[in-house]
């Protein structure tokens, strides 16, 4: 829409011709000849739909025959997409049901290979394929190019194959490129395989609030998050490339509300390598930053120069990965505290009777009491070649900046790193700060231990209170927080079994250890308590040098331990994950079902 | 006053010079519409062909005959058609909307809490689009706006489907378009004039908007209509006869079931709101209803647990469930903007989201492509009326 401003100017172009007339370069895919080289089957249950014809191969007919044939669709049918690069107007829509309202599953859409079968969505408003509630579909040969939001979006299905698709973004950086090139969304059994997506300013693949994923032999490059794995349970993510993105490999878990939250995923085998792209993510303006208004879980925080970030999430397996060449960090593993430490705080008990919401207690009480937990436990990194950049000696990124802030010259001054050293901060990162709160016993206000960790008693008083709400006035389904996942001071995970998040047997290119760390020290008689919260170690490195007399000695040893330190050492029982499968049309796939590859065999 | 200014002074503004296209400075004047002439168009058999619209397969709409004069879909519907409006319409555009529900004989609708009514088979909703010259009240009617396209949602046994039909060039009738069309559109606005591309859905996307999964499960997905809630219909309407309370005129006329309408004191009601209510006479303590049931009718049949938008933190229906202050943004919003951030109507994502025509960054994400001002303004005088902090 154009509309004058205030001046009555009249802009009297539209936002689809701007986007034509300005927009990607569509170079290379314009010179693809376009073929027909399809016959029709009537077979029922196996139809095979031909789009477009012999001689009307133009960019109209073929939308329109794909659009009717979905219209016009039965279980089973195959549409063959022909050769030739395709502008569509119009997402290709479909919400399960054809025409009549019959439900319709197992579609195959299937093109003449990701590079000779392309369609351009620069003209659809959103996204270039969004399908809906239809479970054992097939994406296979064609490629999306250019869409204004998301290349391939699945939501509410049951299956999906997603089999030598290219999703691009042909120009590089770009903050207005699409959101997401192959997004299952809310879906289950999920196979993506073969595919190359490029140019995404979110994540090249994403896969969000599903079931049994398994994300293998794809390349994902210059995208923001090349793959992301987000609130979703059981994947495998193997033998894929990411490479020259952001970050490469992104497994978050977001406090949505939906009651999906993530965790058993497996990452290993793959090559993720120099993802040192600028973060182009639109994120915030600078006066939401100035407002501290701005919301820090998206990909827009991702520090330029990470290869995996595991974001509170919680048994994941990292292992047998080649992770080269990043200027910031390796392996970064954080709770939600990094973005958003309002995650720890205490309970508003003065919450009156009449208060509706359960935000009223804590900003994420809500959250907790459907099931999320913003920390990591059962991290297990194992066996992977970790090195940093050559040459590049420049952590950057919001994530980590606030606590890394003088990190560099700390160390240097104190002698700990030299000018030649080639990064500042270890190859595998960890904030530590979950495990240190879950672990530090609460001292009441007589100075009476209670028995409970911090995060349980915070995690205690939100259920009380929450509770109190729900029995008085509060319109929702009961629910508590689950004090597993809370990470209880008696509990299993933090408190008696330093393995819970830890690392073994990764080396750099020479096979020497890699560098891990905390940020924070995971051992509460260590660390210094300012008004409750707790110093990491950069504040109490800081502080010592401040003391009057400066604790030089002390410093030194904290600068030493940002570097590297014994917190992460696998000392119990490691978290291993199981092989992940997805099952579409009764045919299992991956590590022990179709595939007894290398990768599966590691 | 000068509405007119030259299509290469607003690239400009946009900053697109240099962008190759094209350097026209062709001026844009408000477009004239009229109807035809009462001569050019059939009188139609006065009674539905309810066969024809059960098979919902007919090539033109007149085939239906539901309407007295096969060129006027906007008045005068034959045997057992009533017109209806809802007291919050969702935004189309600008266009008037002319809506109309036809039930079979000895047929009736029941009533039902807080969701569609219970439609029974063989009911059509009938409502046709027709674009204006301008968005002023007098640039209303059919006679002086272009009729686009004329939507039926019709009841068969196996449940609703859509049938969407396109107005001919010559006005005289509507034809089946299953695959969406693209109608430049020029629009008088207050002292602007405003250009866009309107565009008539794809069969395949109605669903888009008009699914309904119970208990937030895909798998038992429902093609629903969205208009006809109670708190809706709940209004008074001029018919021919006088001016009546919807509901009660539906049970007198015998398509709604009254043993199934609770007492009127009772009954669910959501305050009137067009574009020709003056945003800034709303009292204060009436912005977030007024402006949290727009954002129902507009958005909540996705963004619902039971909607096609319920993987994202945005939840609109206008009772307990409704979720956006400072909620994060989930799947690929391409932003660090939360959902509502209290006060700032600028800073929220929903706001942005209503506030701009960008693909792929408005919302809803088809069926708009003019930014509506007063329902975004509403929507900012509530965003930014909200006290309190997300820190």
């Amino acid at each position: 829409m154009k509309i004058t401003n205030q001046l009555k100017l009249v802009v009297a172009i539209t936002a689809g011709i701007t986007l034509i007339g300005c927009g990607s370069s569509s170079s290379g895919g314009n010179s693809i000849k376009k073929v027909f080289s399809c016959t029709d089957s009537s077979t029922a249950g196996a139809r095979v739909i031909c789009i477009g014809d012999a001689d009307d191969l133009s960019d109209s007919n073929v939308q329109n025959e794909l659009m009717d044939a979905l219209l016009d669709s039965e279980t089973g049918d195959t549409f063959v997409l022909p050769q030739g690069r395709y502008n569509l107007t119009q997402t290709i829509a479909f919400q399960g049901k054809n025409g009549d309202n019959v439900d319709v599953d197992n579609l195959t859409f299937k093109g003449a290979g990701m590079e000779k079968t392309i369609f351009d969505a620069s003209g659809a408003s959103a996204d270039g394929f969004k399908i809906e509630n239809s479970d054992n579909l097939i994406f296979e040969d064609f490629g999306v190019y250019e869409s204004n939001n998301n290349a391939i979006k699945v939501i509410g299905s049951d299956g999906v194959i997603m089999r030598r698709i290219a999703t691009v973004w042909e120009t590089d950086y770009q903050a207005t490129n699409g959101a997401y090139g192959l997004y299952p969304v809310e879906s289950s059994n999920i196979l993506i395989e073969d595919s190359y997506v490029k140019g995404s300013a979110d994540a090249g693949i994403y896969v969000g609030q599903s079931d049994r994923i398994v994300v293998r032999n794809n390349t994902a490059e210059k995208n923001v998050a090349g793959i992301e794995i987000e609130n979703s349970t059981n994947a495998d993510v193997y033998n894929n490339v990411a490479r020259g993105n952001t970050g490469g490999i992104l497994v978050f878990d977001l406090p949505i509300g939906n009651g999906k939250y993530g965790s058993d995923v497996r990452v290993f085998d793959n090559i993720v390598d120099a993802n040192n792209a600028p973060n182009f993510a639109a994120g915030c303006t600078d006066a939401q930053v100035a407002a501290d208004t701005c919301f820090e879980g998206g990909v827009h925080i991702v520090p330029p120069g990470t290869g995996v970030i595991v974001l509170s999430t919680s048994n994941v397996e990292i292992y047998e990965n080649t992770i080269t060449d990043h200027k910031t960090i390796g392996v970064a593993i954080t709770s939600y505290m990094m973005p958003d430490d309002r995650v720890a705080e205490s309970p508003n008990e003065n919450v009156g009777t009449e208060v509706l919401k359960y935000t009223d207690i804590s900003k994420f009480a809500d959250k907790y009491l459907d099931g999320w937990s913003p920390f990591v436990n059962g991290i297990n990194i194992h066996d992977n070649k970790i090195t940093v950049a050559d040459g590049i000696n420049a952590p950057e990124g919001k994530l980590i900046n606030e606590l890394l802030l003088g990190v560099g010259s700390l160390q240097s001054t104190l002698g700990i790193i030299s000018g030649s050293e080639r990064t500042k901060l270890p190859a595998i990162f960890y904030d530590g700060v979950g495990q240190l709160l879950a672990t530090t016993p609460y001292v009441d206000g007589t100075g009476t231990p209670t028995g409970n960790s911090v995060m349980a008693t915070i995690a205690g008083g939100i259920d009380q209170i929450a509770q109190a709400l729900f029995d008085n006035t509060l319109e929702a389904t009961e629910q508590g927080i689950d004090g597993a996942e809370m990470l209880p001071f008696t509990g299993t995970y933090y408190g008696t079994d330093a393995s819970s998040v830890c690392q073994s047997a990764n080396v750099d290119a020479d096979n020497a250890a890699v560098n891990a760390a905390a940020i924070y020290s995971t051992d509460y008689t260590e660390v210094t308590f300012s008004d409750g919260a707790p110093l990491s170690k950069v504040e109490m490195a800081l502080a010592a040098l401040k003391e009057d007399t400066p604790d030089v000695a002390t410093a030194s040893a904290l600068a030493q331990s940002i570097l590297s330190d014994s917190s992460m050492t696998c000392a119990g029982t490691a978290y291993n994950g199981s092989a992940n499968s997805a099952t579409i049309a009764g045919v299992d796939y991956g590590c022990g079902e179709d595939d007894n590859g290398d990768s599966c065999s590691l | 006053m000068k509405k007119i200014k030259t299509l290469l002074a607003s690239m400009a503004l946009m900053g697109l010079v240099g962008c190759g296209s094209s350097s026209s400075t062709d001026e844009l004047t408000i477009p004239t519409y009229a109807a035809p002439t009462d001569a050019a168009c059939n009188d139609q058999v006065q009674d539905v062909n309810w066969d024809k619209l059960l098979q919902a397969n007919a090539t033109k709409l007149s085939e239906y005959r539901l309407f007295q004069s096969q060129c006027n879909p906007t008045e005068n519907p034959n045997t057992r058609g009533i017109p209806y409006d809802l007291s919050i319409p969702l935004f189309s555009d600008y266009t008037s909307k002319y809506r109309f529900v036809f039930v079979p004989s000895g047929e009736k609708i029941d009533y039902v809490e807080g969701e569609v009514f219970d439609f029974p088979e063989g009911s059509v909703l009938v409502k046709t689009f027709s674009m204006p010259s301008t968005t002023e009240k007098d640039s209303r009617g059919y006679a002086i706006e272009n009729v686009i396209e004329t939507r039926l949602l019709i009841h068969k046994s196996t449940g609703w489907v859509a049938r969407v039909y396109t107005w001919d060039d010559n006005k005289l009738d509507a034809t089946r378009e299953t695959n969406g069309k693209s109608v430049a559109t020029v629009l008088g606005h207050g002292d602007d004039i405003v250009q866009f591309n309107y565009g008539v859905p794809a069969q395949g996307q109605c669903t888009e908007c008009h699914q309904y999964n119970p208990g937030g499960d895909k798998t038992q997905q429902i093609f629903s209509p969205i208009g006809p809630k109670a708190r809706y219909l709940n209004s008074t309407y001029s018919y021919s006869t006088g001016d009546e309370n919807q509901i009660q005129k539906w049970i007198a006329d015998g398509i709604l079931d009254g043993s199934t309408v609770p007492d009127a004191s009772n009954r669910e009601q959501a305050k009137q709101f067009n574009d020709y209510v003056d945003v800034d006479s709303i009292p204060p303590s009436e912005v977030e209803t007024y402006a949290t049931e727009w954002l129902d009718i507009n958005c909540a049949h996705c963004h619902r647990l039971e909607g096609g938008a319920s993987n994202t933190a945005f939840k609109a229906a206008s009772t307990a469930t409704f979720q956006g202050e400072c909620e994060v943004p989930v799947s690929g919003a391409g932003t660090g903007s939360l959902v509502i951030l209290p006060g700032s109507a600028e800073s929220s994502l929903l706001y942005q989201r209503l506030h701009t025509t960008d693909p792929g960054l408005s919302m809803p994400p088809i069926g708009r492509n003019a930014i509506h001002t007063e329902g975004s303004a509403l929507v900012k005088r509530w965003l930014d009326s909200l006290t309190g902090s997300c820190n």
